[in-house]
């Protein structure tokens, strides 16, 4: 189950309204890489992995991605904050203000609501292990874009953190692929899949629904 | 096809047959015999079945294929037909034996080559359910177990075994997996094994072999000379990705990994330009708490190094907020291991350990 607890993983302090920057950040509050996707892809993928290291692992990550979700959703609430008039005009922040004024809702910088087709969850290890490779990596280049675009050290320092954070989860997912492949038949990688929960009979060897932990020698 | 024969009564010269053979019609010397489809036998000159024509008081199979002298003598007492005739079949389920041609075995249509165990001569008899030819010269895919030498590879029948008499190392390339590391001499094991039996050699401390196949590249140590270690593994799979080690000796102080965003400096990747800042915002139980959620995530994927632990356990004391310190500290046996990735998981109603 989930527990809340009352603080932001990291501090957000912007005293400078931004609407136009708002606007861009929301990307990663319900953008196709934004940490909404990311921690539900996350919390999907551990039903079928295979081993109590990865479950824990997603379990963590995806946890830690609706952290990030709050950040994110904290810094759009400052940088819409004690906005004059003219700043709800400005390109950018004017459509999304029309539907949703200077609450937080889940689209993209594009407008493109939320949806999703841009998380994948395959129910293979290796498979899901690559798309979160891939999604940590996506996030990454997401804030280095929008890092490119912002000019507010205190917006910067926020983004920045968070970056570096997409950075660590690529190398625990990738420690996680590691950990599964070392269970598996170093010849052929894909000679069944162990996550997948068959009968015997169904082949797979039957149910190979792990050991427990990755790595075991049985 | 008709044979003209000469005693045939009804006047037609024929008797046509009933049933199973269809628009052949036969002739005759004894018309009126109401069994069908048999080949003329050459001795009898009759061809027709059922009859006690002159070629022994027996009845002549439907399905004749051999017309060679003799008639196709069927088996009196069961349903197999033969199909090489040299001999007698035993009829019923039971097959022949010897090196004729009983080509039944229960419901087999075809005998099934078998090998006699000890002397890999082919035996016909039916039933051999194991010991099927694969190919060989001799008819016999069976591993030779007597003289102990290695066998020989690439059998399809999964009979490589391995030769466990002269204490070398076995025969790499098995493809039954039977490459078994020699642990006898205490050097490191050969390289390349293809069952995964490739060990690392933890009794000299040098860095390990490299380019392993199994996984089994690990660098934990160094080389005694102070090297760095070797990364690239040439042989990971394909599409396998290649994590840095870390270094717990080397990381961060609390204060400076939470505004750095990770604990570890080999994983800290600023964009160019863009470094922390000095922003004080930060409280010291946020900075202990961030710090203990990376060892947090480091653990989930090392969960047997020590060092890893202690430090949680330290940085979960400094953590003075109540709420995350007691739900970490629940998680956490503090006598043995890192316990949060044990199984069960809560959607998966197993019991404990399984």
């Amino acid at each position: 189950m989930f527990v809340y607890e009352k603080k932001l993983q990291y501090p957000v302090r912007i005293t400078r309204a931004d609407p136009a920057m708002a606007a861009r950040i929301i990307s990663q509050y319900g953008g196709p890489d934004g940490e909404l996707g990311a921690s539900l892809r996350y919390l999907s993928q551990r039903y079928s992995m295979p081993c109590g290291e990865l479950k824990g692992l997603l379990t963590d990550i995806g946890v830690e991605e609706l952290g990030h979700l709050e950040i994110v959703g904290a810094m759009i609430h400052q940088l819409t904050r004690g906005l004059c008039c003219e700043d709800l005009t400005k390109g950018g922040f004017d459509a999304y203000f029309v539907d949703h004024g200077t609450g937080v809702h889940p689209v993209a910088a594009s407008g493109m609501p939320y949806h999703a087709h841009a998380m994948a969850s395959k129910g293979d290890p290796i498979t899901d292990l690559h798309e979160n490779l891939a999604a940590e990596q996506k996030a990454r280049t997401t804030y280095e874009n929008l890092l490119h675009q912002a000019d507010d050290p205190d917006v910067i320092d926020v983004l920045r953190y968070l970056r570096q954070r997409e950075i660590v989860h690529y190398q625990r997912f990738a420690e996680g692929l590691a950990m599964v492949q070392d269970q598996l038949d170093e010849k052929n990688f894909y000679a069944f899949n162990v996550g997948l929960s068959l009968a015997e009979d169904c082949g797979n060897n039957g149910s190979v629904r792990g050991c427990g932990k990755c790595g075991c020698d049985d | 096809m008709q044979n003209k024969c000469n005693n045939c009564e009804g006047g037609n010269g024929f008797v046509s047959l009933d049933g199973g053979w269809g628009s052949v019609s036969w002739s005759c010397g004894h018309c009126g015999c109401s069994n069908h489809g048999c080949d003329a036998c050459s001795n009898c000159g009759w061809n027709r079945c059922g009859c006690n024509d002159g070629c022994g008081a027996v009845i002549y199979t439907n399905n004749r294929r051999n017309r060679s002298s003799d008639c196709d003598k069927d088996c009196q007492n069961g349903d197999s037909t033969r199909q090489n005739r040299s001999g007698d079949c035993a009829c019923g389920n039971q097959t022949r034996s010897g090196n004729s041609g009983c080509n039944t075995c229960g419901t087999r249509s075809l005998y099934v080559e078998c090998c006699d165990e000890n002397t890999y001569i082919r035996d016909f008899s039916c039933g051999c359910s194991s010991n099927t030819r694969q190919g060989r010269s001799n008819g016999c895919d069976k591993c030779d177990e007597s003289n102990g030498t290695t066998y020989t590879q690439g059998r399809s029948n999964g009979c490589d075994k391995c030769d466990e008499c002269s204490g070398t190392t076995y025969t790499q390339g098995r493809t039954n997996g039977c490459s078994k590391c020699d642990e006898c001499n205490g050097t490191s094991y050969t390289q390349g094994r293809t069952n995964g039996c490739s060990k690392c050699d933890d009794d000299n401390g040098t860095t390990y072999t490299q380019g392993r196949t199994n996984g089994c590249d690990k660098c934990s140590k160094c080389d005694d000379n102070g090297s760095t270690y070797t990364r690239s593994r040439k042989n990971r799979g394909v599409g396998m990705v290649w994590a840095a080690e870390q270094e717990l000796d080397q990381i961060f102080e609390s204060e400076s990994a939470l505004r750095a965003g990770t604990l570890f400096p080999e994983l800290h990747k600023p964009m160019n330009g863009y470094c922390p800042g000095d922003c004080n915002c930060q409280t010291c139980e946020q900075e202990a708490a961030f710090a203990a959620w990376e060892l947090r995530l480091y653990l989930n994927t090392h969960p047997d190094d020590k060092q890893a632990l202690a430090l949680f356990r330290k940085l979960c004391e400094e953590t003075e907020d109540p709420n995350y310190a007691t739900s970490f500290l629940k998680d956490m046996d503090c006598c043995s291991g890192w316990n949060w990735t044990d199984d069960p998981w809560p959607w998966e109603c197993r019991p404990c350990g399984k």
